[in-house]
């Protein structure tokens, strides 16, 4: 049976009417048309679905909207501020951190997860936050790389 | 050649903004208006006849909107290559767990997974083969197509031989060069070995997926995930008999593909639920589904036997290879061919003799992943000359560099060599092996190291069409009929265009993705988009350029060959007399008076000539090849059996980098994806059932598993392509050929042991220590 959700995704609100049972993931894509966070394996291996929920790395597809009511979501269209692209997503461009980009957006909010956490992570560390985080091209040097560089380019 | 402005420099990537901000389009973020959803029902056996199948409960479930079976498909048989395949089992025959039986279209997912269940088949099951060998013999346990001698093998550039009397067979290829039995006797040691490797599975992490609906004017239109839009169309328009202009194939941005999007799996089903339903509808395969049904890099074995000199010269050659091809020939039939081009283009054989088998088997489908058989096949080469440089008491840089082929060698199918760099690959990768001393061990690890080198060819007899429209403003867009699917050609192309019109890159418009716009491409397969698109596109803007300069040449009274473009300017070089901007040549509405638009249009074929079927011979049996080598050091813990790769260097010969920085980011991922290969990764079967069909399960490597930037290291040794777009060739899938082989030899430098059967899993380790005590 549908029910009345209220959600505030990127600092804008939304009521939505879906059943019960929808994950956070398919309200995102298919009722609020936010088409960034993907479906890769709908089983919260693979991480391309990872939003930030109150601040912390989720798997959308793993949590039912309904718990996601009244928590601060962000996904990756609300990480661009006033037209400047976040420090990750910067540095995700100038090292060739992106191949195919399904991952991408998982991937980049899962780094912005860690460096809100612990601003000056080591490369260990990196790669430890993010290995829940599936990527088949890039071989994860280069992200790895760009997370690396957005720390010193945020702010402190 | 003049000095270049944008190729050959590392921009951005042109699609890097859309996708780090969630904006970059794949195929399932697109909705269409009233679309309803397709489930599949899959066989649960091996092999069997249905002998009954009622649809009727699900046909009367609310929501349903369409059921097919068997029985609703065209009696048409499909294939890329060799056309063996009904879209739904029109002869009532499944061939392996997880075949498509029937299909559900209905207005949500979950009505149509419930209708799944209301479907009633019954199977009468049949004997079954899993066993590749088994299934080459002339007396199997199960023979798969009975009908095989009549099945067509249409493609102009392959066809598939089957072998009379070893009736699993669908693809028997041949080299025969020299004498192999004089070879033999040559020989001062002969050393035989078979090596096997494991399924495997691409793991794009976009799952194989479409949309499918049909205009009223009866053309079937798809939006699809895929690595061949035209490919694609051609077997769609074969299944439902269209004419060619009533077919529309869409692509948008691609979630990886790696050879296994070649060749529609989801097309032809929901296009035929769309036409039984009458509307748009959806069919998206779940991450198990496509661990199941959605193509496996091969099981291949290699036996390998080789005689050689005692200074280590190679005499003689001779190789058989079975590869286990599951229930359908599919995109596969490429692989059974060449694969055997992994032993080709590396080394100087003088006698070789090479025999593939392909076989049906009822194992789940199989196609091409990074380099079409090459990793397979150089997984045995590549140990097997670390094993006779051994024996003979050579080093393995050594005893590869004798053998290695040089400019201007017949290869062993008899094609010249061009453009080799293989010499310098190996030496690269070795410097930079050797800089390094074993650092000090730590018990239970033990270290050691290993190198490979390898090529990968790309595809002769395909072509390439592109368009290139100039506008006002002096921004010229390309038009180009292959995908973006993560290897960087919307920016490659963009990178050839800025070259040609002497423009910014930001001043090049890519368009991609939709068959009524684009030119013809074969495929985003073999590494050849580079080669042959970026060649298309160079001939288009050439045909642009000259366009441009005829109208102009005109309005200032000079010869067009003598006029020059840059930044949206044309002129004579060394001449400081007259110029025109491209804007003065328009009118405000956009219009050239002379020509109406700047259409540029280039074609480009890489061309092929058929090999005699009993010895392989050809001048031209491959566009080119592209080689590579890989210095690999590793860590084995002899308690667990766990291998880590500690640092890792590669090396590849793929003509002039177009973008270098992309170029490394290509070297970087095909060596993780090596890694994957080589220690973790494996489809596990039993009795034709996928035991492991998700993350959890099949183990690809993480960002944790893999090396650091400061322990892997990317190589080029850039020797230019004589038809090569800037001299370049493809680069993609050699990346991944010799890693495997480097590390299984480098875990035999560790601990003696020598792992042949991929992947080298701890538990294999273990049992080799405890035989050694």
């Amino acid at each position: 049976m549908k029910q009345l959700l209220w959600l505030r995704v990127n600092d804008e609100d939304y009521e939505v009417w879906v059943e019960s049972w929808k994950t956070l993931l398919e309200v995102l894509r298919e009722e609020l048309d936010l088409t960034g966070a993907k479906e890769g394996c709908q089983e919260g291996y693979c991480g391309a679905c990872t939003v930030l929920i109150d601040g912390k790395a989720v798997k959308s597809c793993l949590v039912l909207a309904r718990h996601a009511q009244g928590r601060l979501i962000t996904t990756i269209e609300g990480l661009t501020k006033d037209g400047q692209l976040h420090p990750l997503q910067q540095t995700f461009i100038d090292h060739f951190a992106v191949q195919c980009g399904f991952c991408t957006p998982g991937m980049i909010l899962a780094a912005k997860a860690l460096l809100d956490e612990n601003p000056d992570p080591r490369e260990e560390q990196v790669k430890t936050a993010l290995s829940g985080n599936l990527c088949r091209c890039t071989g994860y040097v280069k992200i790895v790389e760009a997370v690396l560089a957005a720390k010193e380019k945020l702010p402190r | 050649m003049a000095e270049l402005s944008v190729v050959g420099k590392s921009v951005r990537r042109v699609d890097a903004l859309e996708k780090v901000t969630g904006k970059a389009k794949f195929c399932s973020d697109f909705k269409t208006p009233g679309m309803l959803y397709a489930k599949l029902l899959r066989s649960p056996y091996p092999h069997a006849k249905i002998v009954y199948i009622d649809t009727s409960k699900a046909v009367g479930l609310p929501g349903v909107k369409a059921v097919i079976t068997g029985k609703d498909v065209p009696p048409v048989r499909i294939g890329a290559v060799f056309w063996d395949e009904y879209i739904l089992p029109y002869d009532n025959i499944v061939r392996a767990i997880g075949q498509p039986v029937a299909a559900v279209a209905a207005l949500t997912k979950e009505v149509a997974e419930e209708a799944l269940d209301l479907i009633d088949v019954e199977y009468e099951e049949l004997p079954a083969v899993f066993d590749v060998e088994e299934a080459t013999k002339e007396d199997p346990p199960a023979i798969l197509h009975p009908d095989l001698a009549q099945y067509l093998s249409p493609m102009p550039f392959l066809k598939a031989r089957p072998e009379p009397g070893r009736p699993n067979i669908f693809n028997h290829f041949k080299i025969r060069n020299g004498d192999v039995e004089r070879g033999f006797q040559e020989a001062e040691l002969i050393v035989e070995n078979r090596f096997s490797t494991a399924r495997i599975q691409h793991c794009q992490l976009e799952t194989h997926r479409c949309d499918a609906w049909w205009e009223p004017d009866g053309t079937l239109v798809l939006r699809i995930s895929s690595q061949g839009l035209w490919y694609d169309a051609s077997a769609l328009r074969l299944i439902f008999n269209l004419s060619p202009s009533k077919i529309r194939v869409l692509s948008s941005y691609e979630g990886g593909g790696f050879g296994g999007k070649i060749f529609t799996l989801t097309g032809p089903i929901a296009a035929l639920l769309a036409l039984k339903s009458g509307k748009p509808v959806r069919l998206e395969y779940t991450r198990e589904e496509h661990f199941v049904d959605g193509r496996h890099r091969p099981q291949i074995i290699t036996n390998i036997r080789d005689g050689v000199k005692k200074d280590g010269t190679i005499v003689a050659r001779e190789m058989t290879i079975s590869l286990d091809m599951g229930r359908h020939s599919s995109t596969t039939a490429i692989v059974s061919k060449n694969c055997a081009f992994g032993a080709v283009g590396t080394y100087r054989i003088p006698n070789f003799k090479l025999d593939t088998y392909g076989a049906y088997t009822n194992n789940p489908i199989t196609g091409p992943y990074r380099g079409l058989g090459t990793p397979e096949v150089t997984w045995a080469i590549e140990q097997q000359m670390d094993i006779l440089a051994e024996r003979l008491g050579i080093s393995a840089i050594e005893i590869r560099k004798r053998n290695i082929l040089k400019e201007g060698d017949r290869d062993v199918c008899g094609q010249v060599t061009h453009s080799i760099g293989v010499e310098e690959c190996l030496t690269k990768v070795a410097e930079w092996g050797g800089r390094n001393n074993k650092t000090e061990e730590q018990y239970p690890w033990k270290q050691g190291k290993g190198i490979a080198i390898g090529n990968k060819y790309t595809l002769a007899g395909t072509h390439s069409v592109v368009y290139v429209k100039v506008y006002p403003d002096a921004r010229v867009e390309v038009r180009h009929g292959l995908h973006e699917i993560g290897q960087g050609l919307n920016t490659v192309l963009a990178q050839i265009v800025a070259e040609e019109f002497q423009v910014p890159v930001d001043w090049v418009k890519v368009t991609h993705g939709d068959t009524t716009l684009v030119g013809y491409d074969f495929c985003v397969c073999s590494s050849r988009a580079t080669f042959h698109t970026g060649n298309a596109t160079i001939k288009a803007c050439q045909d642009a350029k000259r366009q441009i300069f005829e109208t102009v040449s005109a309005k200032l009274g000079v010869n067009p060959e003598d006029l020059a473009i840059r930044a949206g300017e044309v002129y004579v070089p060394n001449w400081s007399g007259k110029s025109i901007k491209i804007s003065e040549l328009f009118t405000p509405e956009g219009l050239v008076v002379e020509k109406g638009e700047i259409l540029g249009r280039g074609h480009f074929y890489g061309p092929i000539i058929l090999e005699d079927p009993e010895t392989g011979q050809s001048e031209r049996m491959v566009t080119y090849y592209a080689h590579g080598a890989c210095a690999v050091e590793v860590a084995v813990n002899v308690e667990t059996g766990e291998v880590k790769v500690l640092r890792i260097a590669q090396c590849y010969d793929m003509g002039t980098p177009i973008n270098p920085k992309m170029v490394e980011a290509q070297i970087e991922g095909g060596t993780v994806q090596g890694i994957g290969s080589a220690i973790y990764e494996e489809i596990v079967l039993e009795r034709g059932m996928v035991v492991n069909p998700n993350f959890m399960d099949y183990k690809m490597p993480t960002a944790a598993e893999a090396p650091s930037s400061k322990n892997m290291k990317a190589l080029i040794a850039a020797i230019p392509h004589r038809e090569g777009p800037f001299g370049a060739k493809g680069l993609g899938e050699a990346t991944m050929v010799p890693v495997a082989p480097a590390i299984a030899n480098a875990v035999y430098n560790a601990v003696g042991i020598r792992i042949k059967d991929l992947p080298i899993s701890r538990e294999k380790i273990m049992r080799a220590l405890d035989k050694i005590g």
